[in-house]
C-alpha cells in the first residue's frame, strides 16, 4: 500500500464497497453535523436554494452562481489544511493555472459541448498534473509546515508575475492571446447535449449545476475524510512521526491531499470562467491568494460544513461591504481574519456549534478538554 | 528459533560525538529481551536506528535475516516492527477509540475494525475511556494507549523505549504483566528500562550497554552478579 | 563601462535587499515570528518621513521620525498581538497577513490613494556617458553602516546578549532574572524601526502610496529565507548572491523576470538549504 493510488483505492474503504458501508461514512467522527435534524436542515437549504433558483431574477441567480463557483477551492483548503494540516497559498495558483487552460482550449479549439467538457476534464488533469509535480518537489523534499506556505506563496506569485508580463502578441498559445494584465476574454460557456441539441450552460442552469456539483463535491469530501484515508490524514496532521511509526507512508498522504485540495481549487477556476467569459492575472495575486484562507479560518478550517459556512458567509459579507467601498471590506477582512485567529482559532462556525449544541462525546470537535485531575478521578470511580 | 534481529558492528556519529560504537546483538524470535545501561549509554539511540529513525553511520541491521538498514521507517513498519517511544506519541485530539483506529486500520478490514478496538481496549483496561480525547488521559494511560497502538500495527517484533516511565509502582506491575501476556502470545520485545523491579519482573535474558557498546549479556542473574556491571552501573541496588 | 553600469546596479540591489530585510531577519531569526506586515511597517517609516519633511523638518531628521514611528507601532503591536503567537508560526502568518491588510487599506480610507513624496536628493553624477545617482549610492553605504551596527549591537551590548540569550533558552534566561517580556518587545521593536528605517530611506526614491509595502515585502521574504535566520552570516550573503541574480535576470530580460527569477530562487532554496545559508555556515564551522 505504498503508491499514492494504492492509498487512495485500497485506503478509502476495504472490505468491499458497500453501499451502506460507504454510507455510513457521511456521519463518520470527522464531520460535525450527524443527527436527522441536521440532514433535515440540509435538506431543507437545498429546496429553499431550488425555489430561490427557479423564482429570482437574472442578477441574482448570476451573483448566486459566483458564491458557489468558490466553495470548491474553499472545500479543497478545508481538506489539506484543516484535515491534513498542510497550509497551502497555492489555491488561487491552481485557480488560475485550470482558468487559463480552459480559456487557452476552448480559444483554440470552438465551444461545442463536447469540447468545453473535454477542455473541462484536461484543465482539471493538468491542474492535478501540476499540483503532483509541485507536491512531489515539496514533500518529497522534507519541506513541512511553514515553508510549504512559502513555497506556495511563491508559486502563486511566480504564476502572478509572469502572466501580467504577457501582454505582448507573441504571448499567445495557439490562437489565444494571454494579454497580460488584462486577461483573456470572451471565452464560451460550458455547454451539454440534452435531447439531441445543444445547451449552453448560462444563467439559471449554471446555477441548478453548480448547486449538484457543490453537494456532490461536499457529500464526496465527507465520505473521503471519514474513511480510513481522512483518519490516516488527521493522524499525520496531529503527529507526523508517530504516523509513521505506524506504518503510513507520510508523504503519499501528503501528496494525494494536496492533488486533490488542489485539484478542487481548479474546478473553481473553471467554474469561474463559465461563469464570467473572463480571466486575469489579478485572481492570483497577493491579495487574492490569502481569500480563500480567510474563507475557510472564519468558519472552522477542521470541519468541511463549517468552512463551507464560513466561506459563503464570508462572500456575502464582502460583496455587502463593497457596496460602501471595496477598501472597507478589506479592512473589515482583516479584522474578522485577526479576531479569529485571536479568539476563536477553530472557527467562529465550529466555536458556535460547540456552544450552542453542546455536543459531547460523539465527534471528535465536539469534544472539549477536561482538566487532567478531573478524568483521571473519573477513571478511579469507574474501577 | 529463528534469529529475529541481528546488529552488526553498529556505529552512530552526531558530528563528533560517537553515540553507538560499535553493536553486536542477536535476538531470537519469541524472546523477551531487556537493555538496561546508564544515561547516555546509547540505549535510545539503538531503538531509533532499530526502527529507522536514524540512519547507521556504519554497519547493518537485519530483520528476520533481511538487511533493512537503508529500508524507511514506515516500512518497517509494514514488515513487522513495532515501536513504542518513551514520550508518548499519541494522537492528542483524537479519543482513544480512533488511535486505536489509526493503529489497526492498515491490516484490518473495516468491519472487523469495532471487533479489533474492543479487544485492544479490554487488553488494555481502558474500556471506561472509548470516548475520552487522548491527552485528556492520565499519564499511564498515555502510555497504555501507546503499547496499544504498536500493537495495533501487528508487530512481530516490539520496541518499548522505558514503557514505564513515570508511572506508580501498581502501573508498573500492570504494565509488566501486560507485556508478558503479549510475549505469551509470541510477540518478541525488546524494552529499554531503567526500572530493575520492572526488569527482574519481564526479563529473561538482559543486555547491558555502556558507553555505546554491548558491555555484557545474560539472565538477570548473571548479570547482577558481574562485577563490572555492579562497578559501573548497578551500584548498591 | 557595462561592467561599472553592472556593479552600480549590484550595489543597489544589494543595498535594498539588506535594508528591506534587516528588519524581518531579526524578527523571524530571533523571535520564529513571520511578519507579513513588515510591508506596512516600511510604509508607515515612508509616510512618517514624508510627513514630517512637509512639515518643514530637515530630511535626515524627518528619516529619524519615520523609524521611531514605525519602532512604536511594532512595540505597540507585539503587546497587543504578537506576544500570544509565540510558537504558532502558521496562525502568526495569518495574523500578520491581517494586520497588513487593515494598515494598507486602513492607510488607503485614512490618506487616500497617494501622499506627495519627496524628492530624491544630491542629484547624479557622470561616469563616461552614464549617470548614476548620487543618493542610491549612499544607500548603499547606509546598507553597510546597517550591517555593521547590528553587529556591534548583538556582540558587544549588553541589550545583545540578553536578546541572544531570551532566544536560545527562554527558561533559563528567565531564571537568571531577565525579563524576556521586555527583550521579546525591545526585539519586535527593533526590527519594526528598521524596516521603518528602510522605508524612510527609500522615500524619496517611489511614489508613496499605501500599498507600498508590496514591493519590498516579497524581496525581503526571500533574502531571509535564503539567508537564514541570522541578519550578519545571513541576510548579507544572500543579499549578495539575490543581489547578483537579481541584476543579471533584470540586466539580460528586464524586471518582470528578474522578479520570477527571484521567486524560482526561493523555492529551489527552500529545497535545497531549508534553514538557509546562515545554517549551512554554522554547520561547517563547529
Amino acid at each position: 500500500m505504498d503508491s499514492a493510488e494504492g492509498i487512495l483505492n485500497g485506503g478509502v474503504l476495504r472490505g468491499g464497497w458497500r453501499l451502506t458501508g460507504i454510507l455510513r461514512l457521511l456521519n463518520g467522527t470527522q464531520t460535525l453535523g450527524r443527527s436527522r435534524s441536521f440532514w433535515s436542515a440540509v435538506g431543507l437549504v437545498l429546496v429553499i436554494a431550488s425555489i430561490f433558483g427557479i423564482t429570482s431574477n437574472p442578477f441574482q441567480i448570476g451573483n448566486a452562481a459566483y458564491f458557489l463557483v468558490w466553495t470548491f477551492m474553499a472545500l479543497g483548503l478545508c481538506v489539506m489544511w484543516g484535515y491534513a494540516g498542510i497550509l497551502s497559498f497555492g489555491q488561487t495558483a491552481f485557480f488560475g493555472l485550470a482558468g487559463y487552460a480552459y480559456s487557452v482550449i476552448t480559444i483554440n479549439f470552438g465551444d461545442s459541448s463536447g469540447l468545453t467538457l473535454m477542455a473541462l476534464l484536461v484543465s482539471l488533469g493538468v491542474t492535478a498534473m501540476f499540483a503532483g509535480f509541485v507536491g512531489y518537489f515539496m514533500f518529497y523534499g522534507g519541506v513541512t509546515d511553514v515553508f510549504v506556505a512559502i513555497i506556495t506563496l511563491a508559486t502563486t506569485l511566480v504564476f502572478e508575475t509572469f502572466l501580467a508580463q504577457t501582454a505582448g502578441p507573441e504571448w499567445s498559445i495557439g490562437k489565444a492571446r494571454l494579454n497580460g494584465f488584462n486577461g483573456m476574454t470572451g471565452m464560451p460557456q460550458l455547454a451539454i447535449r440534452w435531447l439531441g441539441s445543444e445547451v449552453r450552460l448560462d444563467g439559471r442552469l449554471l446555477f441548478f449545476v453548480l448547486l449538484v456539483a457543490v453537494t456532490v463535491v461536499y457529500l464526496g469530501l465527507r465520505i473521503l475524510v471519514n474513511s480510513r484515508f481522512g483518519r490516516a490524514l488527521v493522524a499525520i496532521r496531529e503527529n507526523p512521526l508517530r504516523a509513521a511509526m505506524l506504518g503510513f507512508n507520510v508523504r503519499a498522504h501528503q501528496l494525494v491531499a494536496f492533488v486533490i485540495g488542489s485539484t478542487l481549487a481548479g474546478l473553481s477556476g473553471v467554474m469561474y470562467v463559465a461563469w464570467g467569459q473572463y480571466i486575469t492575472p489579478s485572481s492570483m495575486g497577493l491579495y487574492s491568494a490569502v481569500l480563500p484562507v480567510i474563507w475557510v479560518a472564519v468558519g472552522g478550517r477542521k470541519d468541511l460544513t463549517a468552512a463551507l459556512i464560513g466561506t459563503l458567509v464570508v462572500l456575502y459579507l464582502s460583496q455587502a461591504l463593497a457596496i460602501y467601498g471595496s477598501q472597507y471590506a478589506l479592512v473589515l477582512l482583516g479584522a474578522i481574519l485577526l479576531a479569529v485567529v485571536m479568539l476563536a482559532p477553530d472557527g467562529f462556525v465550529v466555536s458556535a456549534a460547540r456552544g450552542l449544541l453542546k455536543w459531547r462525546h460523539t465527534t471528535v470537535l465536539g469534544r472539549r478538554r477536561t482538566d487532567p485531575a478531573e478524568s483521571s478521578k473519573k477513571h478511579a470511580d469507574a474501577r | 528459533m529463528s534469529t529475529i534481529l541481528e546488529v552488526k558492528s553498529l556505529v552512530k556519529r552526531f558530528g563528533g560525538f560517537t553515540a553507538i560504537d560499535g553493536i553486536d546483538l542477536s535476538v531470537e524470535a519469541g524472546e523477551m529481551r531487556c537493555i538496561i545501561g546508564p544515561n547516555g549509554a546509547g540505549k535510545s539511540t539503538f531503538l531509533r536506528l532499530v526502527v529507522g529513525d536514524y540512519a547507521p553511520s556504519m554497519g547493518a541491521i537485519y530483520f528476520n535475516e533481511e538487511d533493512i538498514s537503508k529500508v524507511p521507517p514506515h516500512k518497517r513498519i509494514v514488515k513487522g516492527l513495532g515501536i513504542k517511544f518513551q514520550v508518548p506519541g499519541i494522537f492528542a485530539e483524537l479519543s482513544v477509540s480512533e488511535n486505536l483506529a489509526v493503529s489497526l486500520q492498515r491490516c484490518t478490514l473495516d468491519r472487523d475494525l469495532p471487533v479489533e478496538i474492543d479487544r485492544l481496549l479490554n487488553f488494555l483496561d481502558l474500556e471506561h475511556q472509548r470516548e475520552t480525547l487522548a491527552l485528556n488521559l492520565s499519564h499511564g494511560q498515555q502510555q497504555w494507549l501507546e503499547i496499544g497502538m504498536a500493537l495495533g500495527t501487528r508487530p512481530t517484533l516490539l520496541l518499548l523505549d522505558e514503557p514505564t516511565a513515570g508511572m506508580s509502582p501498581e502501573e508498573t506491575f500492570k504494565t509488566g504483566e501486560l507485556v508478558q501476556r503479549l510475549n505469551a502470545e509470541g510477540t518478541t520485545i525488546i524494552a529499554i528500562e531503567h526500572d530493575m523491579a520492572f526488569v527482574r519482573q519481564i526479563a529473561r535474558k538482559v543486555s547491558v550497554l555502556h558507553y555505546g557498546h554491548v558491555l555484557c549479556e545474560g539472565s538477570i542473574d548473571e548479570i547482577e552478579n558481574n562485577e563490572e556491571v555492579v562497578r559501573i552501573y548497578l551500584g548498591s541496588a | 563601462m557595462a561592467l561599472i553600469a553592472f556593479l552600480y546596479q549590484f550595489a543597489d540591489s544589494f543595498a535594498f535587499l539588506v535594508l528591506c530585510a534587516a528588519g524581518l531577519a531579526i524578527i523571524f531569526g530571533m523571535m520564529g515570528v513571520i511578519n507579513l506586515a513588515h510591508g506596512e511597517f516600511i510604509m508607515l517609516g515612508a509616510y512618517a518621513t514624508a510627513i514630517s519633511a512637509h512639515l518643514g523638518i530637515p530630511l535626515p531628521l524627518a528619516m529619524a521620525c519615520g523609524t521611531v514611528a514605525a519602532a512604536g507601532a511594532g512595540i505597540i503591536l507585539e503587546r497587543l498581538v504578537i506576544r500570544h503567537l509565540y510558537g504558532r508560526p502558521l496562525d502568526s502568518i495569518i495574523a500578520t497577513w491581517a494586520i497588513s491588510l487593515i494598515a494598507s487599506q486602513g492607510m488607503l480610507i485614512i490618506a487616500g490613494p497617494t501622499i506627495p513624496g519627496i524628492a530624491t536628493p544630491l542629484g547624479s553624477f557622470a561616469i563616461g556617458n552614464l549617470t548614476f545617482s548620487t543618493y542610491r549610492i549612499l544607500l548603499v553605504g547606509a546598507a553597510l553602516c546597517v550591517l555593521g551596527s547590528l553587529y556591534y549591537l548583538f556582540v558587544h551590548t549588553r541589550y545583545g546578549i540578553y536578546a541572544r540569550a531570551t532566544i536560545q533558552a527562554p527558561d533559563m534566561a528567565r531564571a537568571l532574572g531577565l525579563n524576556t517580556d521586555i527583550v521579546y518587545c525591545a526585539t519586535f521593536g527593533l526590527g519594526a524601526g528598521l524596516a521603518g528605517l528602510a522605508g524612510a530611506l527609500y522615500a524619496p526614491t517611489m511614489t508613496l502610496v499605501p500599498t507600498m509595502g508590496a514591493g519590498f515585502v516579497i524581496p525581503a521574504f526571500i533574502t531571509v529565507i535564503v539567508g537564514g535566520g541570522d541578519v550578519l552570516t545571513g541576510t548579507a550573503p544572500a543579499a549578495g548572491i539575490l543581489g547578483i541574480a537579481q541584476s543579471a535576470l533584470t540586466f539580460k530580460y528586464g524586471t518582470l523576470i528578474g522578479q520570477v527569477g527571484l521567486l524560482l530562487a526561493v523555492i529551489l532554496a527552500i529545497r535545497v538549504l531549508p534553514r538557509g545559508i546562515s545554517e549551512w555556515i554554522a554547520r561547517r564551522a563547529s
